[in-house]
């Protein structure tokens, strides 16, 4: 008897705990409440439900704060990488996709993600404030802000080298600085696949490639993550990094005495998307969600979270920061071929690189 | 009393079916089904990728073999050092392996560019070299210095187990230190080495945090495995890389496995209370193992103590200031995730040593040839990469039959069940001590099979469990490779919020969060111990009186 | 005198576990310590081999301080309860392995191994694995491993004490043999008071730590100095005072009219021992099984000499 009763109290013990953990996933949110989903009522219609959210970042947690207080849907979420999010979504095959939204990652992906059909069409009522360059025509996905190449550069290494300061992306093949570049790998940064792309773009395919052989003469190793050509600069391991200039970069280099470079040569730049899952049990979570950031001053938001210049931001009208971008510097770039060529692009550069 | 007997049948039939089928349904299956799907998907053949990236298994075999060849050496070099040593001073230096063994993944790697890096502390502005950390030296020395605490703890658990007057024995025949070391300790400690070195070999073919972080331009299967997903979802040449990671990790298990056993039966005769150690100070062997232990522990404080002080600084023009600042800003990432860490850590560490003990019990006791079966393929978690085990999951448990992928249940079965590996060992250590008479004994004077574990097995097993417990709930506490591709919203764990401000470079963050996996493993340690010493006190008592 | 213990005192963690032992080993002697467990024996023969550092006191070998010496520096060996052989080496090489510390090169080591083995009565044994012998066959080999290097002192801790009966029994007689062939001088550690009559030139007998009495065998049980040893060694009926009779010097006589009644009988085989109940104390008295028997109830008068001891 009193071994049946400690049995029955670990059980109960464990139960709790599984109370806890287990009954925290997400099929809370598939019942979806039939109210209207008109953007501009928020009368907290999604009380008790969860929006689970992939995301590149954790720093948008104010902003779905901000959606949680006006609509009461509670906000789950998760950073992954675009390449991540297509790898589980074609290994998962759940009927339930493992979030709503997507919020964020290189376009590419999303258009990938399109013709895997894996999204959710959904056009906004307001979504006609964007240019029609940076949104799906069919309203598969949408962009919501621009990334923008550009350099950070280590002074202290750099006059411990007798080197200048670079100004252009052309600086960058001289040979004399053969071993103080680095970026990532294009193939897991979007970043680096857009600084790739947007200068095989601005001179043309022979001499975009020409330019990156001399690039690549000058770099020992590719970073395997995003941030290592942010933080090996920072650290002093090389002089200068390949970055995506956003108001992090700007803080790293007040941090670590570092500068933030524009290339006066031309800004690459990529979109960065957002999208609703195909299927996903909240989406009209998801679909409210969008509404909610393309009104202007979420927009002016999600620009301070994003660390944005006011020429990053897709919407007419909304001020970000000011980092000093120049919009008439961005490189133009063709954003037809910018997902379709991208596994060219990359197998090219990988036969190019060799084992780097 | 056919009615006890009856409930107890039962339960009996019941354990045994419910393990078969959970180590078959959670192990095995999601292996098979990640290796038959992946090779139905397009790609390329094995054999092709093969004569392709046969440069990647290079790699991997040489950072491997170099990782054991050097971890074994400073493992041994440390349990040596202990041989010298009075308890007073082993104590705190075992407790500091203890600490250093929680090595949450990717931040002891940046402590180590921070240190050694070509603009180190150390290396640069300290020894005003130009040093380059990048590449396969950099891998094997920082896989070396974070699988040295664990298995240099291994051998020196052992060191205390060795007969104290086979040692007394040698010394009165004449022998001096170097000579007890070199005649008694060191082959008396070798299949502890070998077990060691091939612990080391497999963790480091299913190492892919390192190589990503410090590796450079040097790439292995494991960090390839690990980017063919995140950079392209190439799913079928992940599988690829992983099938080909597993031909060498299962010829090191078989190995191991073949020493395990001969370590199992190396164990006789008396011993008495008498200690035999430590050794007198002197001898060629002495000066050598302290000054390696020297540098090696200054290495792991340096290591740990950046990581401390990153959590509690932040940085302005190049210049650290002490701030609380990390440890406030680390408060919006972790938002409940601490609980619902901690709790996985329990749940998994308890159900998975439980199912490990039963499994024992049903292989060793009861001689069961099929649970020798189950306890071998709970083995492959431990073999096998993690992110491997992670994939599975993600194939076997989201389609039309079992849809479990949904649900925060599978990242706590797949913490637990990835357990089972080590814990069937720890289990079996434990269990070799109870005298198979007491299962006799129960059923002799009248017990069932229920008795037999609430009276014999389990009681007896105590302290095998806690640790083995424990070392359950440190694993789920830093791992990262099985579930980060299983994690969904509203399920992070630490090491993944860890993860992600690696990623996203807040180091600061990164190091508040290493230090609270550390911390909650300390402490749940010291309340392990604390308990088992108690109860041992209790014991002890009793018997006295 | 050969070995010299002069006031040897350890002190572990506050306690007394030596207090002050004072005595000497003749050369070629086989001195028996005894006493029951935890009187500090094992303790004694730590600070002999020198395992454990004492805390005053001196022990000399030959005239020679020897009390801090490492053990590895002394020309004492030891074998220990556990039969503690290298369970990597085979039986030749535990057998040698002493005698490379003696700088005696290998083939000579193994004339000498093959040599012990021969008076161990071993010899078919050169290349079996440790784990292969028997019990006796393991204290054998790890006596020769200590015997080989010709120590000046061999210390015995307990040895047989893990072995059956039987041939608990044939090792003391081989003991013995091996020690007046090899004429090595020796110290032996038991409890078992059995054995250090059988063996003993000498017997010291110990209790909490202190001396209680040094002597041969005979004297012992003869002379016990005190109360300890009295009891201690063999069985005793104690009277008033320091007067006390062993069970075996009591007559015992059938008589009616006898003052004792016998109240127990326990057969041992070729003794009995009866209790007799007298008006004032019980006596256990000792007979050989010869001749009649007496039963329980039967009336009996009792004679005997009462002997003294020295102190109490």
């Amino acid at each position: 008897m009193k071994m049946i009763k400690r049995f029955g109290a670990l059980l109960l013990l464990l139960g709790g705990l599984f109370l806890i953990t287990a009954c925290s996933s997400n099929s809370s949110s598939s019942k979806s409440s039939s109210s209207s989903s008109s953007s501009k009522q928020v009368t907290k219609q999604f009380k008790g439900e969860t929006m689970n959210v992939v995301t590149t970042s954790d720093a948008y947690k104010p902003l779905f704060d901000k959606f949680s207080k006006e609509t009461g849907a509670k906000v789950n979420f998760l950073s992954m990488s675009s390449g991540e999010v297509l790898a589980r979504m074609k290994a998962d095959k759940s009927s339930e996709p493992m979030a709503d939204l997507w919020f964020g990652g290189g376009l590419d992906a999303f258009m990938q993600a399109k013709s895997d059909g894996l999204l959710e069409k959904y056009q906004s009522s307001s979504v006609k404030k964007i240019d029609a360059k940076y949104r799906d025509s069919q309203g598969y996905w949408l962009s919501k802000g621009l990334t923008v190449g550009g350099l950070l550069v280590n002074k202290k290494v750099l006059k411990e080298k007798g080197l200048p300061v670079p100004k252009t992306w052309a600086d960058l093949a001289d040979s004399k600085y053969k071993g103080e570049i680095i970026m990532s790998d294009p193939a897991v940064s979007g970043t680096m696949y857009a600084i790739v792309k947007g200068i095989i773009d601005k001179d043309g395919e022979k001499a975009g490639w020409d330019y990156w052989q001399k690039v690549n003469d000058n770099i020992t190793f590719y970073g395997k993550r995003g941030k290592d050509p942010q933080e090996k600069t920072a650290s002093g391991e090389f002089g200068i990094g390949l970055i995506p200039v956003d108001q992090s970069a700007f803080d790293s280099a007040k941090e670590n005495d570092l500068k933030v470079i524009y290339p006066s040569d031309g800004i690459p730049w990529v979109p960065e998307g957002i999208a609703v899952f195909k299927n996903a049990p909240g989406q009209k979570m998801a679909k409210a969600f969008i509404d909610f950031m393309l009104e202007p001053a979420n927009m002016k938001q999600l620009a301070k979270l994003d660390g944005k210049d006011t020429d990053q931001i897709i919407m007419p009208g909304v001020k970000g920061l000011d980092l000093g971008l120049d919009k008439k510097d961005l490189i133009k770039e063709d954003l037809s071929t910018f997902g379709s060529d991208r596994q060219a692009i990359l197998d090219k550069w990988a036969a190019m690189v060799g084992d780097k | 009393m056919k009615r006890k007997h009856f409930g107890s049948i039962l339960a009996d039939k019941t354990v045994y079916i419910l393990l078969s089928v959970s180590i078959l349904g959670f192990i095995l299956y999601p292996y098979l089904s990640i290796f038959i799907q992946s090779f139905q998907e397009q790609g390329i053949a094995f054999s092709a990728f093969i004569r392709q990236d046969a440069v990647l298994l290079q790699h991997s075999l040489f950072i491997a073999i170099l990782t054991m060849v050097l971890t074994v050496f400073m493992s041994l070099t440390l349990a040596i050092f202990f041989v010298f040593l009075k308890s007073k001073w082993q104590k705190p230096l075992r407790l500091f392996l203890l600490v250093t063994m929680v090595s949450p993944p990717f931040v002891t790697s940046l402590a180590y560019i921070t240190l050694f890096g070509r603009r180190g502390m150390i290396t640069h502005d300290l020894l005003n070299l130009t040093f380059n950390p990048y590449g396969a030296h950099g891998i094997i020395l920082m896989e070396t210095l974070s699988f040295t605490s664990l298995n240099a703890l291994v051998l020196i658990g052992m060191l205390h187990q060795l007969e104290p007057a086979v040692i007394n024995s040698a010394r009165s025949l004449g022998a001096k230190s170097d000579a007890v070391i070199r005649d008694m300790i060191l082959p008396l400690l070798r299949p502890g080495v070998i077990v060691v070195a091939l612990i080391s070999f497999i963790r480091s073919l299913a190492d892919f945090q390192t190589p990503t972080i410090i590796g450079g331009s040097y790439r292995v299967l494991a960090s390839e495995g690990y980017f063919a997903v995140i950079s392209a979802g190439d799913l079928h040449r992940a599988a690829l890389i992983n099938f080909t990671l597993c031909i060498p990790a299962l010829l090191g298990f078989f190995l191991y496995i073949h020493y395990e056993h001969t370590m199992t039966t190396q164990h006789h005769g008396l011993s008495s209370d008498t200690n035999a150690l430590p050794l007198p100070k002197k001898g060629w062997f002495f000066p050598v193992t302290c000054c390696l232990a020297v540098i090696f522990y200054g290495a792991l404080l340096l290591q740990y103590g950046s990581i401390l002080i990153n959590a509690v600084t932040v940085k302005n023009m190049g210049q650290l200031t002490f701030s609380w600042q990390p440890l406030l800003d680390s408060r919006m990432y972790l938002d409940g995730t601490i609980l619902r860490t901690v709790s996985y850590a329990l749940v998994a560490g308890f159900v998975g040593s439980l199912i490990s003990f039963l499994i024992i019990y049903y292989s060793q006791i009861r001689q069961s040839r099929w649970m020798n079966l189950i306890e071998l393929i709970g083995t492959f978690p431990y073999i096998l990469p993690g992110t491997f085990f992670g994939l599975g999951y993600l194939y076997a448990f989201s389609g039309q039959y079992f849809h479990l992928t949904n649900l925060s249940i599978i990242v706590i079965i797949n913490v637990t069940f990835k357990q089972v590996a080590f814990a069937t060992k720890a289990a079996k250590a434990a269990v070799a001590q109870v005298e198979p008479t007491y299962f006799k004994t129960v059923h002799d004077l009248g017990g069932t099979v229920l008795n037999e574990w609430h009276d014999v097995f389990f009681p007896m097993t105590r302290q095998g469990f806690a640790l083995t417990f424990l070392n359950g709930f440190i694993s789920t506490m830093t791992t990262i490779g099985s579930i980060i591709f299983l994690i969904r919203p509203g399920q992070k764990v630490m090491t993944i919020v860890m993860f992600d401000v690696v990623q996203r470079g807040e180091y600061q963050i990164a190091s508040v969060i290493a230090c609270l996996i550390i911390l909650i493993c300390l402490i749940m340690a010291g309340l392990v111990f604390g308990i088992l010493g108690l109860k041992q006190r209790r014991w002890l008592h009793v018997s006295r009186s | 005198m050969f070995l010299e213990v002069k006031d040897l005192t350890k002190v572990y963690q506050q306690k007394n576990v030596l207090h002050q032992l004072s005595f000497g080993v003749e050369t070629g002697e086989m001195l028996v310590v005894l006493g029951p467990s935890g009187c500090g024996k094992s303790t004694l023969l730590s600070c002999l081999n020198g395992f454990t550092q004492v805390t005053s006191g001196t022990v000399r070998l030959l005239g020679q301080e020897i009390t801090k010496a490492m053990p590895e520096d002394r020309d004492i060996t030891t074998v220990f309860q556990s039969y503690s052989l290298f369970p990597h080496m085979n039986v030749l090489q535990n057998l040698m392995y002493g005698l490379k510390f003696q700088k005696i090169g290998k083939k000579a080591a193994k004339a000498k191994a093959i040599k012990m083995l021969q008076l161990l009565q071993m010899t078919e044994y050169q290349t079996a694995r440790i784990q292969d012998l028997s019990g006796g066959q393991q204290q054998r080999i790890a006596l020769g491993r200590s015997l080989i290097v010709a120590p000046k002192l061999l210390l015995l801790d307990e040895p047989f004490s893990n072995l059956d009966e039987k041939l608990r029994l044939s090792m003391r007689l081989e003991l013995r043999r091996l020690q007046k062939e090899l004429g090595i001088t020796m110290v032996f550690v038991t409890h078992d008071q059995q054995e250090a009559f059988a063996i003993a030139d000498r017997i010291l007998v110990m209790d909490a730590g202190k001396i209680q009495q040094i002597a041969t065998g005979a004297e012992l049980y003869n002379q016990p100095k005190n109360k300890f040893v009295l009891t201690f060694i063999g069985e005793a009926n104690q009277l008033a005072n320091t007067a006390y009779v062993r069970p075996e010097c009591i007559d015992l006589r059938l008589d009616t009219n006898g003052q004792g009644q016998i109240i127990q009988k326990i057969f041992q085989g070729a003794t009995i021992n009866y209790q007799v109940k007298l008006p004032t104390q019980t006596f256990w008295i000792t007979r050989l099984n010869r001749g009649a028997a007496f039963e329980v109830g039967d009336l009996v008068t009792l004679t005997y000499q009462v002997q003294q001891m020295e102190g109490k």
